[in-house]
């Protein structure tokens, strides 16, 4: 890989750090101020937190993203970014209206399929996906049908685990530095190596930025600006950088709770027609046993003992390690098959 | 072992269940499903691609159904050794 490249992506990472670390506080106080606040029912007092930190995480990683394009000759590379920025950018607005109006359950998924529009457009996908022991594959015609849920899925996935101080963005790091492990496993002529480092380093200084500030106890929430703008960049990712496995699997935990709670609850439906998978007493989570509530992972981990927000986060960082490690002996499984 | 930790424990095999079995059937795939009929064509090519994807389609269900069983498992598991607060 080009020293160059790898030099400008840390970089790029340091100053999306150094940005979120300073504006989120402002948008803290601002959202304070204008009333964009929520209640952490998690907690015992259930304290006020500011909503929508997903604001300033998002808006930095698209700004950092469009600043890359200075650097880079490529048009292709650049019609890469471009598609990474609109369809990050899409879902960004979904995630605003979402926090903003409250979209149905079907709405939100609906729409996040316009954010794989502007990689259909520019063209920037490669219909010969890289499986282990199998090696590169031709799937010209399912990929394309496919493409619509490359954003969908794993953007309500991220989202639907955003629900303690810090799993989502802890988890999120955590997958992160996995890719940037497998970019470097995998040969760069069969992946999108330039990508997959600069994109995951400037994700990974937003990402660590925000955890800053949403970690127990927390001082902002993401909302779904967050955790859909986080679901939509491994998504596309995933396409554009060629590692679909890869991701795929490092996902397993998301992909879990989503997965059971779709089959539990037996398809898309409103909060409030389901009952709570969890609720909260002396400080401690405790897991439903009503039959009809949504299996979630956090019901999962909670169902032989009441546990504290705390130890359920960690918990869950422990399930991403695992998923991550698994995603990171894929890559050298297909290192291994090609 | 305490049962809040068999439950992580439990859940980090089906993680590696739902890895390991997806990396052996890509395995069975490989040795089995894409070199036969690679010469084919014509309907023969048609009628092999039906059955191929059939199973490929089979072992979906089978895949999704075994993993949404155990994680129904471990939900009643840990209920049933539900400790006090």
């Amino acid at each position: 890989m080009d020293t160059q490249i790898l030099i400008y992506s840390i970089g790029l990472g340091l100053i999306s750090f150094i940005l979120v670390f300073i504006l989120l506080p402002q948008w803290i106080s601002f959202a304070n101020k204008k009333g964009l606040v929520g209640r952490d029912v998690h907690k015992p007092d259930q304290p006020i937190v500011a909503e929508m930190g997903g604001v300033v995480g998002i808006a930095v990683f698209i700004f950092i993203l469009g600043l890359s394009l200075l650097f880079i000759d490529d048009l292709q590379v650049k019609k890469e970014i471009w598609a990474l920025i609109l369809g990050v950018l899409i879902a960004y607005l979904v995630g605003i209206w979402d926090d903003w109006k409250t979209l149905s359950a079907i709405q939100k998924p609906l729409l996040l399929i316009f954010a794989a529009v502007p990689v259909f457009l520019l063209h920037t996908y490669y219909p010969k996906p890289i499986f282990p022991l199998i090696g590169e594959t031709r799937m010209t015609i399912i990929y394309m049908f496919l493409l619509p849920f490359v954003v969908a899925v794993p953007a309500n996935a991220v989202n639907m685990l955003d629900v303690l101080n810090g799993s989502m963005l802890g988890s999120a790091i955590i997958i992160t530095l996995g890719i940037i492990a497998s970019a470097f496993i995998i040969p760069s002529n069969y992946i999108n190596q330039e990508i997959l480092v600069l994109v995951s380093f400037i994700l990974l200084g937003v990402l660590l930025a925000m955890y800053y500030y949403n970690r127990y106890p927390a001082k902002v929430f993401n909302g779904d600006t967050g955790s859909l703008g986080v679901g939509a960049v491994f998504g596309l990712l995933a396409v554009i950088g060629r590692l679909e496995f890869i991701i795929l699997i490092a996902l397993i935990p998301h992909i879990t709770n989503s997965f059971s709670i779709l089959s539990s609850i037996k398809g898309l439906k409103e909060r409030r027609q389901i009952p709570r998978p969890v609720s909260v007493k002396d400080g401690k989570i405790i897991a439903s046993d009503s039959e009809s509530a949504p299996i979630t992972l956090v019901r999962l981990l909670t169902a032989a003992k009441p546990l504290t927000e705390k130890s359920i986060v960690i918990r869950i960082w422990i399930l991403t390690f695992t998923s991550t490690l698994l995603a990171i002996i894929s890559a050298l499984i297909i290192r291994w098959s090609l | 072992m305490k049962p809040e930790d068999k439950q992580v424990l439990y859940l980090i095999l089906l993680e590696i269940f739902v890895w390991a079995s997806i990396i052996a059937l890509l395995f069975l795939f490989n040795l089995v499903l894409i070199p036969w009929g690679l010469n084919a064509t014509g309907l023969e090519k048609i009628r092999i691609d039906l059955i191929r994807f059939s199973i490929a389609g089979l072992s979906l269900v089978i895949w999704l159904g075994s993993w949404y069983y155990l994680m129904k498992l471990i939900l009643r598991a840990g209920l049933k050794n539900r400790q006090p607060t």
